[in-house]
């Protein structure tokens, strides 16, 4: 068994506000596997960046992970000095943010920001500015000499979302976290680089974690799927039995939520109610309150993972054992 | 739906913007937690009280106006003298509470002066923009490319000391800072749609800009004008430290550290308490002009 | 390429026009307000014919647009007029008492920019932190203190009360004769650095400190606080957290990376306190007895010499406006989106 490219055990964000302590994540937990691409979905709020954040240690103040471990490599990225961290981001962990237009600071050029970014990489700068023209040429952006001179307001959100990419996998990265890379852009242009992911995918057995709040996103390039509900995972599976089996009744929810052009579903189905406020504190299932299957029990306790299929698990009692269901 | 009813919509977008009571009381309840700013109003208030009822409160009100004491000139800070005596005997601590009126109106009159001739100016220009903006600006760039003490300076200069032509110098030098504020404020309301509403429909331009713009720009003039009152004392006194501005034997404090200055290794007292009072006073309007832009927020202005 | 150029050259423009326009000004303040230039230049025992042949030959009973253009040929060709006080041409007066204001400005301009960007950075960076609210105090009492009392204050302190630093004065005038600094550029500083009188470099020192510093109390709390709000803005950017997620050392983003952001407004506030350090040299040199322009111009003020003021605010307008427009340029090259405006 290949050891996973990235492990989270039992990760619980929380935020230390004026207001009180807000608990982004409750215990999620998942497994990353070497070349695959493993989407994060949920709604605004449920804890998805926040999970991603985590693997490069860059929660922000006064946000602070207060329990579980987060195994990249091997190595606990929590328990990691702050030499290693440096060293571990852009390094072996890379990331890409929503927005590339402002991601990128705008008074520097390209090529100073390519030097700026590498700096703490090996190698000269003179190799540093090789790769990221090598890459850049892989990422599709033609021309790559004259944009290193470019400065980022010049260049389209697309072509800005390319250099991110491209920054991020000059270093061969065991992960990379790409946080909504398509939110920002164009459909036109999502699905440009949507496919660039996949067939950097292809061509260079890049490991991803995909965060977004759009199936359509994640039926497209994912191979496995997290669904995320406040501040935690309530399904895991293969995009394939997501879709085809969608087990917890939010993710059930989801799915039909979403409108198909080939089919007159008559009125769009939505989930009715809101997320719970402050739903880091309760103890039993977070979405009881929204649930047409809820019974007794799930007002009681927090639901486990209860398998479902291979290599798909949900979180709710529906799926435990008959007997424990009052 | 009838016109006056868009009409009567369009304003209560307006007056939701504008400064009500809520947001005002907000505003106390934030400068009552703050310790620096409730000690800018306390000092503020402090003054006010001085400048009214001066002479009632300071121990040596008639020497506080001028009147000469020389057998105690010189006297070191003691009981009777609280602050000691000046050169001519005269109780620092009376001149000091006596000057306080002067410190207090001669900010209130120019920020004032200042205010209500840059502000219609930065309205008219921000509007109707064209030649009357082109004008109006090139006017305004013209006396702000001037250091503003250096033209009230020049002013005095040309006009002759004394208090009058100090506050109109000061007053001449200040107003195009509200001119290019108004007209910043006005040139971002005026693409908003409730302004575009209220032409559509044909309200007249004056009536436009006196009900929905100047309304809006009462913030960042508020803010902007408890900040200029503290920069106005120290240009007032300023001036009188050079001799340009009020004239002995009136209380003015940046005299009277003028005047103490022969003294001061040995009678320190004399410029170290009038300067004193005006650094406090400064102080305290800069803390309440400091908190106000933060609560006030007026980049949204910008 | 073509963009920045097109904007420096409307700066340009446009600073040739407030140039004119202050010398509208002066020359207004100059010949239209005061009385009767003529009297005053000759003195009150001036007998009324004199007064009238002098007036004629200042030109003083032409229309007022003809003077104008006489005054702003002569003050193109160097001509600002002789000083009531010293009879002497006022651009004589400026240029000898020059070096010693430029001296005075120059250390404490450096002075405030330094300290203010430093304070300012570290300010923000350790926000909320026990020298964030130190630096905030401490901007805020800067902005606050009245210049000539702040000197008032340090005279006390430091030469009464310690007795470490010089009273007033530029050097201790015995040194004039035990070692004479020699002079190539009148800048006591550079000339006595350059010719290696280290004597004379230590007392020049000395007795600059007071002074500057003085200067320096207004300037640095302002870009202190200008810094400290323009870094906290950009230290929220999106970009700083990219630098962030690739691992860049976090005081190479806090110096470099991020500070370049912030030195544009940083560089404004820098053009505008100088405004207060040049009206600042007023007080300041009048009470360290400073031999420089300041001082001259305070004297000139107690004695209504109406050329000499005018003179000297003209100067120091033209000189102001110029260096702001260096400022202007600087900012342009430094942040390459202003040129697309």
């Amino acid at each position: 068994m290949v050891e996973p490219a990235l492990q989270i055990e039992d990760l619980h964000v929380s935020f230390f506000t004026l207001s009180g302590e807000v608990r982004a994540i409750s215990g999620v937990s998942l497994e990353v596997h070497p070349g695959e691409f493993f989407g994060l979905v949920g709604e605004t709020g449920c804890g998805k960046t926040v999970t991603g954040l985590s693997v490069l240690g860059l929660v922000p103040r006064p946000g602070r992970i207060t329990r579980g471990r987060i195994l990249l490599k091997g190595r606990d990225v929590l328990r990691m000095s702050a030499r290693e961290l440096h060293r571990m981001r852009g390094g072996d962990v890379a990331m890409i943010f929503q927005n590339p237009t402002t991601s990128l600071n705008p008074v520097f050029t390209i090529g100073q920001l390519v030097r700026v970014i590498r700096l703490h990489q090996r190698g000269s700068k003179q190799q540093a500015r090789a790769r990221a023209l090598e890459l850049f040429e892989s990422v599709g952006l033609p021309d790559a000499r004259h944009l290193m001179d470019a400065y980022p307001h010049e260049l389209s959100g697309g072509m800005l979302q390319r250099v991110m990419i491209a920054l991020a996998l000059s270093s061969r990265p065991a992960l990379l976290v790409a946080d909504e890379p398509t939110t920002a852009l164009d459909v036109t242009i999502q699905a440009q680089i949507l496919a660039l992911l996949r067939d950097l995918q292809a061509r260079f057995n890049v490991t991803a974690l995909l965060i977004t709040h759009d199936l359509g996103i994640v039926a497209e390039t994912c191979d496995r799927v997290a669904i995320f509900y406040a501040g935690q995972v309530v399904e895991i599976g293969s995009t394939m039995e997501i879709f085809n089996n969608p087990s917890h009744p939010y993710t059930n929810g989801l799915i039909h939520a979403v409108p198909r052009p080939d089919r007159d579903t008559g009125r769009l189905a939505a989930i009715p109610g809101t997320v719970p406020s402050n739903p880091g504190f309760l103890t039993h299932c977070r979405f009881a309150s929204r649930c047409e299957h809820a019974f007794d029990r799930c007002w009681k306790e927090q639901p486990g993972q209860f398998a479902v299929g291979e290599g798909h698990w949900a979180a709710c009692f529906l799926y435990g054992p008959q007997e424990a269901r009052s | 739906m009838q016109t006056s009813d868009i009409v009567a919509s369009k304003d209560r977008t307006t007056q939701a913007e504008r400064l009500s009571t809520r947001r005002l009381r907000y505003t106390v309840r934030v400068i009552l937690r703050d310790p620096l700013a409730l000690f800018g109003v306390f000092v503020i208030v402090a003054l006010i009280i001085l400048a009214l009822f001066g002479p009632s409160i300071a121990p040596y009100p008639e020497q506080g106006r001028g009147r000469t004491n020389v057998p105690d000139r010189f006297a070191p800070p003691s009981d009777q003298y609280w602050l000691g005596a000046d050169q001519l005997g005269r109780d620092i601590l009376s001149r000091i509470i006596i000057g306080t009126s002067i410190a207090v109106r001669v900010p209130a009159i120019v920020v004032s002066l200042a205010v209500l001739i840059g502000a219609p100016l930065g309205a008219l220009a921000g509007y109707f923009g064209g030649w009357v903006d082109q004008l109006i600006m090139r006017v305004t760039d013209l006396f702000l490319a001037f250091p503003s003490l250096l033209l009230a300076v020049a002013i005095v200069a040309a006009l002759g000391p004394g208090l009058a032509n100090a506050m109109l110098a000061i007053t001449i030098s200040w107003w195009p800072w509200y001119t290019r504020l108004v007209r910043g404020v006005t040139i971002s309301l005026r693409e908003r749609y409730f302004v575009e509403a209220a032409r559509s429909i044909g309200v007249p331009d004056g009536i436009v800009i006196l009900r929905h713009i100047l309304p809006n720009c009462v913030t960042p003039i508020l803010v902007q004008a408890t900040i200029d009152f503290g920069t106005v004392i120290l240009a007032a006194s300023s001036l009188a430290f050079i001799g340009l501005g009020t004239q002995p034997p009136d209380p003015d404090w940046g005299l009277m550290v003028s005047q103490g200055r022969s003294f001061i290794l040995d009678q320190w007292w004399i410029s170290t308490f009038p300067g004193m009072a005006i650094f406090v006073g400064v102080l305290a309007f800069n803390l309440l002009g400091d908190t106000l832009r933060d609560i006030l927020d007026p980049r949204q202005y910008r | 390429m073509l963009a920045k150029l097109d904007y420096i050259l409307k700066r340009l423009v446009m600073s040739l026009f407030v140039l004119l326009g202050l010398s509208v000004i002066t020359f207004t303040l100059a010949r239209v307000v005061p009385a009767n230039m003529a009297a005053l230049y000759i003195g009150p025992r001036a007998r009324a014919e004199q007064v009238e042949e002098l007036t004629r030959k200042m030109g003083l009973d032409r229309p007022l647009y003809v003077q104008y253009f006489y005054y702003l040929r002569d003050a193109l060709q160097g001509d600002l007029g002789n000083s009531i006080a010293t009879k002497r041409p006022v651009v004589q007066e400026i240029t000898t008492r020059l070096p010693a204001s430029l001296e005075l400005l120059a250390v404490g301009m450096s002075i405030a920019a330094v300290m203010g960007i430093i304070l300012g950075v570290l300010s923000a960076r350790l926000q909320n932190s026990p020298l964030d609210v130190l630096v905030r105090i401490l901007s805020l009492v800067g902005v606050s203190l009245p210049a000539f009392w702040l000197a008032l204050l340090l005279q006390i302190i430091f030469y009464r009360q310690l007795g470490w630093l010089p009273i007033t004065g530029r050097i201790d005038t015995t040194l004039r004769f035990t070692a004479p600094i020699q002079h190539v550029t009148g800048i006591y500083l550079l000339d006595s650095l350059v010719t290696r009188n280290w004597v004379a470099f230590k007392d020049v020192v000395w007795h600059i400190i007071l002074p500057a510093v003085t200067l320096a109390a207004y300037p640095t709390g302002l870009v202190a606080r200008m810094t400290r709000a323009t870094m906290l803005e950009v230290l929220s950017q999106d970009y700083i957290r990219t630098a962030h997620a690739y691992g860049v050392k976090d005081w190479f983003i806090t110096g470099v990376y991020a500070l370049k952001n912030a030195l544009g407004p940083t560089l404004t506030v820098i053009g505008l306190s100088l405004a207060y350090a040049l009206t600042g040299t007023f007080y300041v040199e009048l009470i360290f007895n400073w031999p420089g322009l300041g001082i001259f111009t305070t004297h000139s003020l107690l004695k209504a010499d109406y050329p000499a003021i005018m003179g000297v605010t003209l100067f120091a307008a033209v000189g102001y406006v110029l260096i702001n427009l260096v400022v202007d340029l600087l900012q342009a090259w430094i942040d390459p989106r202003i040129s697309l405006e």
